[in-house]
């Protein structure tokens, strides 16, 4: 019970901790591809084993590897502080559950699910600005609120062909809600919003290939493509004066917000298509250094085909049309026969390199991090927990001074043999 | 079961997680690409139509006799209530009271009012009038010499003791003559009317106060003075008091002399009937669809010279236009436009300068669907005084008619 007490303990403290930042402003929002680590439980590598010698836990084809069934649960902390003009945000959220079945070190079936991306964001114009009407002035501030997000559920599975090679795919089902506020606000006093609300789905497929060249050295590549690119039913509702700034649409203040509900017809219902086709590949190369240890390179590459992004409105009027990565990663497993308790531990160290490449104007946003990551092994099944720490700096071409992303990630897993029948006493 | 033990374990301890909700700080960014925009639009092209009703003053806080800006008041109609639920004219047969005298009070607040300038008091157990409807047409060669003259009224100035200041002057008159008429219970359609009427065509002109101007203080009113005995074994004693019956109903036949309108002028007023339509290019398409009005203002350049200061102006959209049942009439017995009232109808005063209302929640309505756009009319608040008008400047160059609408679209 302790590691849950401590957990218990840890993350009551730090979700008092807040986030946002640039990021979450582009396109469909900031994807959690994009934001330090998936999990606590793997390092910065997504394909490379670092859950477990031979597995990790956001590649299936290595899923048939585990001995037990896991359950794993992590949960993330974001913060980003940007320097100009300054300004911290943050915000904790489950990152990933996943539910994993190995069968007869053969195949596998996994389920899990996590948020896709993050569309929360407040924007307010640099500063006010002055609408001259009739000889009158009015000062008005623009400001886009956007809350909600993306989520996906992924069925997945593996097969191992032979000792050297095995597959995995991954069917990933996006769906989400969103609601976007865009308002003027005038002389601080009362303000006129838009409300859009939008309800998302999509689905796209994974591919994974596991490749043993020999004893130490594995390789291992994925693609993704889109099968379903997203689409949203939008609810457009009309625009409302809000008296009191509550940014509801008030039947009673202590008088209604402008104009009456009552008097406002259906909202209007749009379906809008192809919101996000990604493509993607990544390709790792991993080498045994010694019986616990490994080093892993790692590359991936991602492009938005999407043509119909802009439908939506995008707070930051931009969005990311190419990404690319390279990952480097070291991590020390633990030693299942060691009864001493730092053997248990796991390490995990990793660097990566980010580019991202925005449609319009062409800007970019380059980010370089690290992470270290610490896993304990406990119960003889191999129950696990991790944390992961993840620090970052985030450059925009066309935006000054730079953003710090932080992270810190935990993760229990918690594992069982299934399927096996067990001897009645 | 240990997997199901652990499970639960963990999941109490994200509980704590659920409970705190991310707070965020804006981000300040340049958002000259949102959608939502802000314009302006002016709509100047208004066409006012003067048109005009018999004039009923019946909602107005006052009654009127006598002549004044070519408008004649020649009569002055009052109604008594039967109360409710005691029915105080029963105490003029009421064998058990015996009443000592009748009066009728109408006030004035004109502290200079004397007996030569008042009217002769006239009754008769007929209804005569309907406070919403009568105009002077209804009475066109109509003469109070069938009615029981009553005379003239005493004038009593009421005075403040404390404060030494005057607070009205009654009109009392006499009623003793009628104690047998005002409570006959053979007559089932007894109405208890009173006339007011100048004894000759004099030139005087007074103002007294109607049951619309408060509630009973200064209503018209009878009251009936009586006392009774109160015995007891070895003495006999008697006790006086006085019962008061409220108007029901009055109302000041207003007769304007309208062939004098001119009709080249735009203008209003309650005495004449005047009235304007106002007929406003909008419509769904003269703003982007789905704007929201942050104001929309009716600016109407005001004629000071000839407008009375403070007159209060009421805007009210047209619901129904029945003049095409009427036309070409130019002159109407009753109001040929049903107009929306409340929420939309609006009113103000005129400045020196303009008459300024908004008409943003109509608008707003017109652009949503819910109205159509027929026009309005204008109308003089009836508790302006009858006597007055407003007129509208509507050909000043640089300062015509116009709505300055600010929307805000997406």
């Amino acid at each position: 019970m302790l590691p849950i007490k401590i957990l218990f303990i840890v993350s009551f403290w730090i979700s008092l901790s807040f986030s946002q930042g640039r990021m979450n402003a582009f396109g469909i929002g900031n994807l959690y591809l994009n934001q330090g680590s998936e999990i606590a439980s793997s390092d910065l590598s997504i394909l490379a084993p670092s859950f477990q010698k031979n597995v990790s836990l956001t590649n299936p084809s290595t899923w048939h590897d585990l001995k037990y069934t896991f359950l794993s649960i992590s949960y993330s902390l974001n913060q980003v502080q940007i320097n100009t003009p300054s300004n911290i945000n943050g915000y904790s959220s489950l990152s990933n559950v996943s539910w994993i079945i190995p069968i007869k070190s053969k195949t596998s079936f996994g389920i899990s699910m996590a948020p896709y991306s993050d569309q929360r964001v407040q924007l307010t114009s640099k500063d006010t600005s002055t609408f001259i009407a009739y000889n009158d002035t009015l000062e008005v501030l623009q400001n886009i609120n956007r809350t909600g997000g993306l989520m996906s559920f992924k069925f997945s599975g593996s097969y191992k062909i032979n000792e050297k090679i095995s597959f995995g795919s991954t069917l990933n089902f996006l769906f989400g809600s969103s609601r976007t506020n865009e308002s003027i606000l005038f002389n601080s006093n009362s303000s006129i919003i838009q409300n859009t609300r939008r309800s998302y789905n999509g689905l796209l497929s994974q591919i994974y290939l596991s490749f043993k060249l020999s004893e130490r050295t594995s390789i291992y590549g994925s693609l993704m493509q889109t099968l379903k690119p997203l689409e949203s039913i939008s609810l457009k509702k009309g625009l409302f004066e809000d008296l009191n700034n509550n940014e509801y649409h008030d039947f009673y203040s202590p008088i209604y917000d402008f104009p009456n509900p009552d008097s406002l017809n259906i909202s209007e219902e749009i379906k809008l298509k192809e919101l996000h086709n990604p493509f993607s590949y990544s390709f790792s190369i991993s080498n045994n250094l010694n019986d616990r240890s490994k080093i892993s390179l790692e590359m991936h590459s991602y492009n938005e085909l999407s043509k119909n992004v802009e439908s939506i409105l995008l707070p930051l009027n931009n969005w990311i049309d190419k990404s690319s990565s390279q990952k480097i990663s070291y991590t020390r497993f633990a030693d299942d026969l060691s009864l001493n308790p730092f053997d248990k531990m796991i390490f995990r160290v990793g660097f990566i390199n980010k580019n991202h490449v925005l449609e319009k104007n062409k800007s970019e946003v380059s980010e370089v991090g690290f992470l270290i990551g610490i896993g304990f092994k406990f119960k003889p099944v191999g129950n696990q927990l991790d944390f992961g720490y993840y620090h970052g700096s985030r450059k925009y071409s066309n935006f000054d001074g730079t953003e710090l992303v932080q992270q810190i990630q935990i993760s229990t897993s918690l594992s069982d043999l299934w399927f096996v029948k067990r001897r009645q006493k | 079961m240990k997997f199901f033990t652990h499970t639960l374990n963990i999941g109490v301890a994200i509980i704590p997680f659920f409970f705190w909700s991310c707070s965020e700080e804006p981000i300040s960014s340049d958002l000259t690409h949102s959608r939502l925009q802000l314009d302006t639009i002016t709509v100047s092209n208004l066409q006012f139509e003067n048109y005009l009703v018999y004039p009923n003053i019946g909602s107005n806080e006052k009654l009127f006799l006598g002549q004044k800006n070519n408008i004649d008041a020649p009569l002055t109609f009052i109604e008594m209530q039967t109360p409710y639920p005691v029915n105080y004219w029963g105490y003029l047969t009421d064998s058990n009271i015996t009443v000592d005298s009748v009066r009728l009070f109408v006030y004035s607040n004109d502290s200079l009012l004397n007996e030569q300038s008042t009217p002769n008091l006239y009754f008769s157990p007929d209804s005569q009038f309907d406070e919403n409807k009568s105009t002077y047409l209804d009475f066109d060669g109509f003469s109070l010499s069938s009615w029981e003259n009553l005379g003239l009224p005493r004038i009593v100035k009421d005075i403040d003791d404390s404060l030494n200041t005057f607070i009205n002057t009654s009109l009392v008159w006499s009623l003793d003559t009628l104690i047998n008429v005002l409570y006959d219970t053979s007559d089932t359609n007894l109405a208890r009317n009173f006339g007011l009427q100048f004894s000759d065509n004099s030139s005087n002109f007074i103002e007294l106060i109607s049951e619309e101007a408060s509630y009973q203080v200064t209503d018209p009113m009878v009251k009936i003075y009586y006392h009774f005995e109160v015995s007891s074994a070895d003495t006999t004693l008697y006790d006086t008091s006085f019962a008061t019956i409220y108007s029901s109903k009055d109302l000041s036949i207003i007769k304007p002399d309208q062939s004098l309108i001119d009709s080249s002028k735009i203008g209003l007023s309650n005495g004449i009937g005047l009235r304007t339509r106002l007929n406003i290019s909008f419509t769904t398409e003269t703003i982007p669809e789905g704007a929201l009005i942050k104001s929309a203002n009716l600016i109407i350049p005001v004629d000071s010279t000839l407008s009375d200061s403070g007159y209060k102006i009421i805007l009210d959209p047209i619901q129904v236009d029945s003049t095409f049942l009427l036309y070409p009439s130019f002159i109407f017995l009753s109001d040929p436009f049903i107009s929306f009232g409340t929420p939309y109808r609006i009113s103000n005063t005129i400045n020196n300068k303009n008459y300024i209302v908004s008409v943003k929640e109509y608008f707003q309505n017109i652009i949503l669907g819910n109205v159509k756009n027929i026009g309005f009319k204008i109308v003089s608040d009836t508790k302006n005084d009858p006597f007055q008008s407003a007129w509208f400047k509507l050909n000043e160059m640089g300062n015509r008619p116009h709505i300055k609408i600010i929307y805000a679209s997406y």
